[in-house]
C-alpha cells in the first residue's frame, strides 16, 4: 500500500521513451505547429505525436473534410501535411519550448515502401525522439490503409524501415480489419518497437435533404466516444495474446481519466487523446492526470504502471 | 449539421449580399454571441466559415452577410430564396462586454466586410445601454455596409472611405485616432475598441492601441477546415482561431508574431500575407 503522502508516479515507459505521463497528443489533431504541439506540453501532455508527414506536402482533401455525427465526427481530412523538410520549423519551435520535458514522435506516411523508409529517415533528421508508422489512415486513396491491412506488407514495411533508423518505430493500426490481432503480430515480427491502436473507423455521413455524401470525398474515418468500446477491444485482444510482447499505445475516444484507465486495463502502457481536444480544450490533459493520482490514491497504488493489463490477465 | 433552405437573399452593396436562413434549432442560436461563426456548406462547392450578421426578427432568421470574392462566396452570393445550404455551429468565442455600462464607451472600428462581424455586437453594445461609437470604413461608397442599421443603433456613426465619395477620404483607422485623442486617461479606462476588417488594418489598430490604455477585441480570420478545435489548420502563433477566437484581447494579439505577417496554407506551410497597404 502507497502511504498518504505519496505522490502516486505518473510516469511511464514506451519502447525506450520516458514519458512523464502516460498521455499524449494523438497525431493529427491540434499539432499542425510547433506553438499548438507546445501547448499541448502546457496543459500537460506527456508527449505528442505530429500530424502525419509526407516527404512532399499535401493539402489534404476540399471542405466538407469534417462533419460532427451522435458521439463523435467524421473526418476526410486527406492527409495535409507542409511535408517532412517543411514541418523542421515547427519541431524546433517545439523543442525550444519544451526544453526536452515531453517526447515528440513523428507520424510519417508514404505511398509505398521506399517512401515510408525515406520518410522516416528524413523525419530522422528532425530530431525527434521515435517514429510512428501510419498504416491506417483510411481517408487518402492508395496511401496508409492498403499497408496496414496486409500482414506480409507490415512486416516487410517495418523490417525496411527499423534497418535504416535507430528512432523506436511505432506502428500504428487499423481498426479496420477483421484480425487486428494478426496484424499485430507482423508488425512485431517486422522489428516494431511498439504499436498504436487504433486508426479512425470507415464511416461517412449523407445528408437526406439533398441526398448527398456530406465529406467533399464521400466517406471518412470515425472518431471520438463512439469507437472507444472498439479500441479497447482492440487493446484487449491483442494485449491478451501471449505472444504479443511488444507494448500497446490506446487510442480512440478518450476524453476522462476513466477512459485512460479502461485503457491501461485493457492492456495499454500509454495512451493518446485525439478528437476530445475539440470538445473539451486542451486542458484535458490536466484534468486527467489529476483524475489519475485521486484513482491511484485512492486505490492504494503508487504506480500508473500497476494498472496496465490488469483485465486483460497481462502485464508488461 | 443542420441543411436549410435559404429564406431570402439580400443584395446589400457591390458583389455583397446577405443570405437568410430560419434555423430549425432556434435555442442553439439565440445562445449565440456577436462574433461567433457558422460554417456554411454550399453542397457541391465548399464549406466556408462565416460571421453571423444578422439574427432574430419573426420567423427567427439567422443571416451572413457574404462578399464574392472566389468560388464558395460567388455561389452563396448567387443562392436564391428556397435553396439548400448546410450550417454547423455557432462556433467559437465572441465579443464580451462590460458587466455594468456605467460610463463606459465602446468604440467599433469596421473596414470592409468585416463589418459583417462588428454589426451585431455593436447592436448589442447599445441593446445593454453603452454609449457606442461607430467608425465605419469602405472602399468606396457603393460597399458601405449597413448604413440603416448603423445608424438606428448609434448617434455617433462616422464613415470614412478610400476615395472620400462616402464620409470624408482616408482610412478607418484615422477616425479611430482622432476618437481617442482627446480620452484622458480615467476615460481610456472604460472605453472598450471592438474591431474587425482586413488584417492590414487591424494591425494597424493594434499599434495605435498599443499601450494607450484602451482595450481592444479584434475579430480574426485564417483558414478553416473544421471549425472546431481539431484539425489545427487555422493556427496562429499558437492558437486555434476556430476556439481560442475568432474574437481575441489586444493583449493576446500582442503576443501574435505571426500577426501581420504569415498565415496557412492549405498544407499548413507558413506562408507570407500580403503585403500590408495600411
Ligand atoms: C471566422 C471567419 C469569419 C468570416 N466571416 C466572413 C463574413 O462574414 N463575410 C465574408 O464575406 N467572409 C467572411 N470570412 C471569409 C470567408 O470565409 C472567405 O472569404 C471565403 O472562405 C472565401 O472562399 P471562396 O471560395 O469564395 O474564395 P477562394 O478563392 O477559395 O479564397 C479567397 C480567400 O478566402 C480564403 N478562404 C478560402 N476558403 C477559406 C476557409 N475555408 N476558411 C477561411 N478562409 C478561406 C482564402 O485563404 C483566400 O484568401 C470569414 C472567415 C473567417 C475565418
Ligand atoms: C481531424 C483528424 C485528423 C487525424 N489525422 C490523423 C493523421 O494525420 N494521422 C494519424 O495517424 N491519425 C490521424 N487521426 C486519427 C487519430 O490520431 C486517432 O487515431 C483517432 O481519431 C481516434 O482517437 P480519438 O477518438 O481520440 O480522436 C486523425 C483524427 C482526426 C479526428
Ligand atoms: S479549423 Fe480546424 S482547428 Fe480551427
Amino acid at each position: 500500500m502507497a502511504d498518504d503522502a505519496t505522490v502516486p508516479d505518473l510516469s511511464v515507459e514506451f519502447a525506450g521513451i520516458k514519458l512523464s505521463n502516460p498521455l499524449l497528443l494523438a497525431s493529427g489533431i491540434a499539432d499542425e505547429t510547433g506553438a499548438s504541439m507546445a501547448r499541448a506540453v502546457k496543459e500537460g501532455a506527456g508527449g505528442v505525436v505530429t500530424k502525419s508527414l509526407s516527404i512532399q506536402p499535401r493539402q489534404g482533401h476540399p471542405n466538407p473534410c469534417i462533419v460532427e455525427v451522435e458521439g463523435g465526427l467524421i473526418n476526410a481530412m486527406g492527409l495535409p501535411n507542409p511535408g517532412i523538410e517543411g514541418f523542421r520549423e515547427e519541431i524546433e519551435h517545439y523543442k525550444k519550448k519544451t526544453r526536452g520535458r515531453a517526447p515528440i514522435i513523428a507520424s510519417v506516411f508514404g505511398s509505398s515502401i521506399e517512401e515510408y523508409v525515406e520518410a522516416s529517415t528524413l523525419a530522422e533528421g528532425l530530431g525527434v525522439d521515435g517514429l510512428e508508422l501510419n498504416g491506417s489512415c483510411p481517408n487518402a486513396k492508395g496511401l496508409g490503409l492498403q499497408f496496414g491491412q496486409d500482414p506480409v506488407v507490415i512486416i516487410e514495411l517495418v523490417r525496411e524501415v527499423k534497418a535504416r533508423t535507430t528512432l523506436p518505430v511505432l506502428f500504428k493500426l487499423t481498426p479496420n480489419t477483421h484480425d487486428i490481432v494478426t496484424l499485430a503480430r507482423a508488425v512485431q515480427e517486422g522489428g516494431a518497437d511498439g504499436i498504436v491502436a487504433i486508426n479512425t473507423l470507415q464511416a461517412m455521413k449523407i445528408d437526406i435533404m439533398t441526398a448527398r455524401p456530406v465529406l467533399t470525398n464521400t466517406t471518412g474515418g470515425l472518431s471520438g466516444p463512439a469507437i472507444r468500446p472498439v479500441g479497447v477491444r482492440c487493446v484487449f485482444e491483442m494485449a491478451r495474446a501471449p505472444d504479443i510482447r511488444i507494448p500497446i499505445m490506446g487510442v480512440g475516444g478518450i476524453s476522462t481519466w476513466e477512459d485512460v484507465i479502461e485503457y491501461m486495463m485493457a492492456g495499454a502502457t500509454a495512451v493518446q487523446v485525439g478528437t476530445s481536444i475539440s470538445w473539451g480544450n486542451l486542458n484535458v490533459f490536466g484534468e486527467m492526470k489529476k483524475g489519475l493520482r485521486a484513482f491511484l490514491m485512492g486505490t492504494g497504488r503508487r504506480s500508473i504502471k500497476d494498472i496496465t493489463g490488469l483485465a486483460a490477465g497481462v502485464g508488461h | 449539421m443542420e441543411v436549410l433552405r435559404v429564406s431570402n437573399v439580400i443584395p446589400e452593396a457591390r458583389n455583397i449580399a446577405t443570405v437568410m436562413i430560419e434555423p430549425k434549432d432556434i435555442a442553439r442560436f439565440k445562445a449565440l454571441r456577436p462574433g461567433q461563426f457558422v460554417m456554411v456548406w454550399v453542397p457541391g462547392v465548399d464549406e466556408v466559415p462565416m460571421s453571423v450578421s444578422f439574427l432574430g426578427g419573426s420567423p427567427f432568421s439567422l443571416g451572413m452577410t457574404v462578399q464574392d470574392i472566389g468560388e464558395a462566396t460567388h455561389a452563396l452570393c448567387s443562392l436564391e430564396k428556397g435553396d439548400l445550404i448546410g450550417i454547423r455551429g455557432p462556433y467559437g468565442k465572441g465579443f464580451r462586454f462590460p458587466r455594468s455600462p456605467e460610463g463606459w464607451m465602446v468604440i467599433g472600428v469596421s473596414g470592409g466586410v468585416g463589418t459583417a462581424s462588428t454589426i451585431l455586437a455593436m447592436e448589442e453594445a447599445s441593446r445593454r445601454g453603452l454609449r457606442t461609437v461607430e467608425l465605419v470604413g469602405a472602399r468606396d461608397n457603393g460597399s458601405l455596409l449597413f448604413r440603416g442599421r448603423w445608424e438606428r443603433s448609434s448617434s455617433d456613426v462616422r464613415y470614412i472611405t478610400d476615395d472620400g465619395s462616402s464620409g470624408r477620404q482616408g482610412f478607418v483607422t484615422d477616425l479611430l485616432r482622432e476618437a481617442i485623442g482627446p480620452l484622458t486617461s480615467d476615460e481610456r479606462r472604460r472605453t472598450m475598441v471592438l474591431t474587425c476588417g482586413p488584417e492590414p488594418m487591424l494591425v494597424s489598430v493594434r499599434d495605435l492601441l498599443k499601450g494607450s490604455g484602451i482595450g481592444c477585441q479584434f475579430s480574426l480570420e485564417r483558414f478553416m477546415k473544421c471549425g472546431i478545435g481539431v484539425c489545427d489548420s487555422c493556427s496562429l502563433s499558437g492558437h486555434r482561431v476556430c476556439q481560442d477566437g475568432p474574437v481575441f484581447a489586444l493583449s493576446q494579439v500582442l503576443r501574435m508574431e505571426e500577426m501581420g505577417m504569415f498565415h496557412r496554407d492549405r498544407s499548413g506551410r507558413k506562408v507570407p500575407l500580403k503585403e500590408c497597404v495600411r
